[in-house]
């Protein structure tokens, strides 16, 4: 479980709670991880640090997921971003998807399907 | 054949009569009633009045035409009458003439002679009673007849002078010696035949009488004779026997046959024709009159009058039956096309409300998604911890013991089990109420509930949300359901009116006038002008295709309806929306209709 040590993942949802026990968990199988509550704070993270993985929430206080996702991706391409969101619909998968997302999964999410993404080589669709 | 009249008598007689269209919502003609006997009494009033004035013309027409021909019937038979009599004197006086000039005095005034003459005159003409021989002094020197007057002296007679002085004289009508009607006539010679002498005759009636007879054209004419002073001289039937005076205004003399109408002396309608009977040697004393009674001429009219009454009125029941017919049909086609949309509207207010239901359930579906995936990492977490501990290796707990960890992780997973069992129970509260259909409400609580549904929405959407309900405890007695659903609706729309920023405002209050006021206002995009009339109308919609039904707003029209209330809408473009609500604080018990529309 601690080959992938030097992982690190950004995690953003204003969900204070949910973010605190993702991060304990993927600490617990080796990841470093960072919180971010909103999309501004997230888009201010990834301009300091190289993350190697982005846990995105769609529904965020301030700018929408999208925004941060599409910024994110001008600033970095190929940042492997994975959509975690309780509201989104088809549609919205969709458009995620196209902006560059890797993957979209709805909340809650099992964290095997979330390991097997962050720890396979070429990030699978939703 | 009674399955026939009661076939006719239901096409007759239209179906929404018993069904009281207020309660029932959507329908475009509240009062088919109205509409119906509007439409009967116009029809028939556009149909029947031209025939009724026609035939009304007609009558006219028809009455004066006979009048006119019966008026100159009546001239032509009084002027035939009128010529027999004329003809009945001139040939006496002819006569009287003829012998006056063709035989000297001292021939004609031997009795023998006289008494051939009579005899001649009688067999020749008729209606000669006696025969006199009057010299120039007045002085009667022969005479033929069953009387003893030779020697009688008429010098001072005014007939005498008359005859002398005009030559021919024709006498009023008396009485005889043996009560029979008389006429005296007399000619007298022309100057230069010699010394003047007058022949005089007395003329009984009875032959008169019997040219007059031959006039008449019904038993019921009364043709006879009258002097000039109204004194009759041939017996009358309705105006009394001869030498009685007839209760008439003898007419100013005219040279030609009239006819005007009169009251005979039983009071009835009849027409009066007269003439003044001249002859060639001049005026009579004698009128014809002839009068006809109205009533006997009219009975040949009375038939046909009593067709054409027959007639316009058998047109006139048809007329209105086909009238009747029609609108019927109409109307009843109307009221079902009109019935069939409302039940089609009711079977839309329902699936609105399922819809209302699915988009509700979509978004606590999202809604509990949160605290279910909060709750799946602290959970998850926790097993990790003890998977780990089993395995025989030491976590890092940070600070604090296990126990004090597991704690907090497991009150967090309590407070999201707290948080989805508000979102459900928000959700039942809205599902519940469908089947009661009126209960005291607190209108604010209400509103509190469904915004509820709202904040979340808002709260990502930098939409503000207010609720100005300054009377707490207001209540109304209403169905909850279908206020929760008018409620619902409008934030719904107030909602997709907005993108981001703004503010929706929810605004309960009573009126002073028995009505609560319920007001949705919104910061959002606005309604043009053009469009605010249609709004309420279903399936007008200016979303894209497949984005919106158009339903929503008929649908709420429709229930804020079914509570007896008005609804309202003002509208600025990019200025905002608001819709008011106008709810009475008790619903007449009305569940009546919806098992009538056949739920």
């Amino acid at each position: 479980m601690g080959d992938e040590s030097n992982r690190s993942i950004l995690i953003v949802d204003d969900e204070r709670r949910f973010t605190a026990a993702l991060a304990k968990r993927l600490e617990l199988r080796g990841f470093s991880c960072c919180m971010a509550f909103d999309g501004l704070s997230a888009l201010a993270f990834l301009e300091k640090r190289p993350f190697d993985a982005v846990l995105l929430d769609l529904r965020l206080p301030d700018v929408h997921g999208m925004q941060v996702l599409s910024r994110a991706l001008a600033a970095r391409p190929g940042l492997r971003v994975i959509i975690m969101t309780a509201h989104g619909d088809e549609r919205d998968r969709r458009v995620c998807l196209r902006l560059g997302a890797r993957a979209f999964l709805r909340k809650p999410v099992a964290l095997a399907d979330l390991l097997a993404l962050l720890e396979g080589d070429a990030g699978g669709g939703g | 054949m009674i399955e026939m009249v009661r076939g006719l008598l239901s096409s007759l007689w239209p179906r929404f009569w018993g069904v009281n269209a207020e309660t029932t919502p959507y329908q475009t003609f509240v009062n088919y009633r109205r509409l119906w006997l509007t439409t009967i009494l116009v029809l028939a009033t556009a149909s029947v009045a031209p025939l009724i004035v026609l035939s009304v013309l007609h009558d006219r027409l028809t009455k004066e035409s006979v009048r006119v021909e019966r008026e100159l019937r009546t001239v032509r038979l009084a002027s035939n009458a009128r010529r027999s009599v004329a003809h009945f004197l001139e040939e006496r006086l002819d006569a009287l003439d003829f012998t006056v000039r063709e035989f000297r005095q001292d021939w004609i005034s031997e009795p023998q002679q006289l008494d051939s003459v009579l005899e001649h005159l009688k067999l020749g003409f008729g209606g000669f009673s006696d025969l006199g021989v009057v010299d120039a002094g007045g002085v009667q020197v022969a005479y033929s007849g069953p009387y003893d007057l030779a020697g009688r002296d008429y010098g001072r007679h005014e007939w005498f002078e008359r005859c002398l002085a005009k030559g021919t004289f024709i006498s009023d009508v008396f009485e005889g010696f043996r009560g029979v009607p008389h006429i005296v006539i007399a000619v007298r010679s022309s100057p230069e035949q010699g010394p003047v002498r007058v022949l005089r005759a007395t003329l009984d009636t009875e032959r008169l009488i019997a040219a007059l007879e031959t006039v008449k054209l019904a038993a019921h004419d009364d043709v006879f004779l009258v002097n000039r002073a109204g004194v009759i001289q041939s017996s009358s039937v309705l105006f009394g026997e001869v030498l009685q005076k007839a209760a008439i205004d003898v007419p100013a003399y005219s040279p030609r046959t009239q006819a005007h109408s009169i009251r005979d002396p039983q009071g009835e309608a009849a027409l009066l024709g007269y003439a003044f009977i001249d002859t060639k040697y001049g005026e009579t004393p004698f009128l014809l009159l002839l009068v006809r009674r109205e009533a006997e001429m009219m009975e040949s009219l009375l038939g046909v009058g009593v067709a054409s009454a027959l007639f316009l009125t058998l047109s006139i029941l048809g007329i209105i039956l086909i009238v009747v017919l029609t609108s019927t049909y109409m109307i009843n086609q109307l009221y079902s096309a009109d019935r069939a949309k409302g039940q089609t509207m009711l079977g839309l207010e329902e699936a609105g409300r399922l819809a209302s239901l699915g988009r509700l359930a979509a978004g606590v579906a999202h809604e509990i998604n949160n605290p279910l995936a909060v709750i799946n990492e602290e959970a998850g977490y926790m097993r990790d911890v003890l998977t780990l501990k089993e395995a025989g290796g030491e976590p890092d707990l940070g600070a604090g013991t296990p126990s004090t960890e597991f704690k907090e992780h497991l009150d967090s997973i309590l407070e999201c089990v707290e948080r989805c069992g508000l979102i459900t129970r928000q959700l039942l509260s809205f599902a519940r109420q469908v089947d009661v259909s009126s209960e005291p409400v607190r209108v604010a609580r209400v509103a509190a509930e469904i915004l509820n549904f709202f904040r979340k929405e808002a709260g990502y959407r930098n939409i503000e949300v207010r609720l100005d309900a300054p009377e707490e405890g207001l209540e109304i007695v209403s169905d909850r359901g279908k206020l929760q659903q008018v409620l619902f609706n409008l934030l719904n729309n107030a909602f997709q009116a907005m993108t981001k920023d703004g503010a929706v405002t929810v605004s309960v209050g009573s009126t002073g006038d028995g009505m609560v006021r319920i007001a949705v206002s919104d910061t959002g995009c606005g309604i043009p002008a053009a469009h605010l009339g249609k709004i309420f109308e279903p399936f007008f919609t200016t979303k894209g295709r497949g984005a919106g039904t158009g339903l929503g707003l008929s649908i709420t029209y429709g229930l804020v309806r079914k509570l007896k209330g008005r609804i309202s809408v003002e509208s600025q473009v990019g200025v905002g929306t608001t819709v008011t609500i106008l709810l009475p604080t008790r619903v007449a018990e009305t569940s009546t209709h919806e098992s009538a529309v056949g739920r």
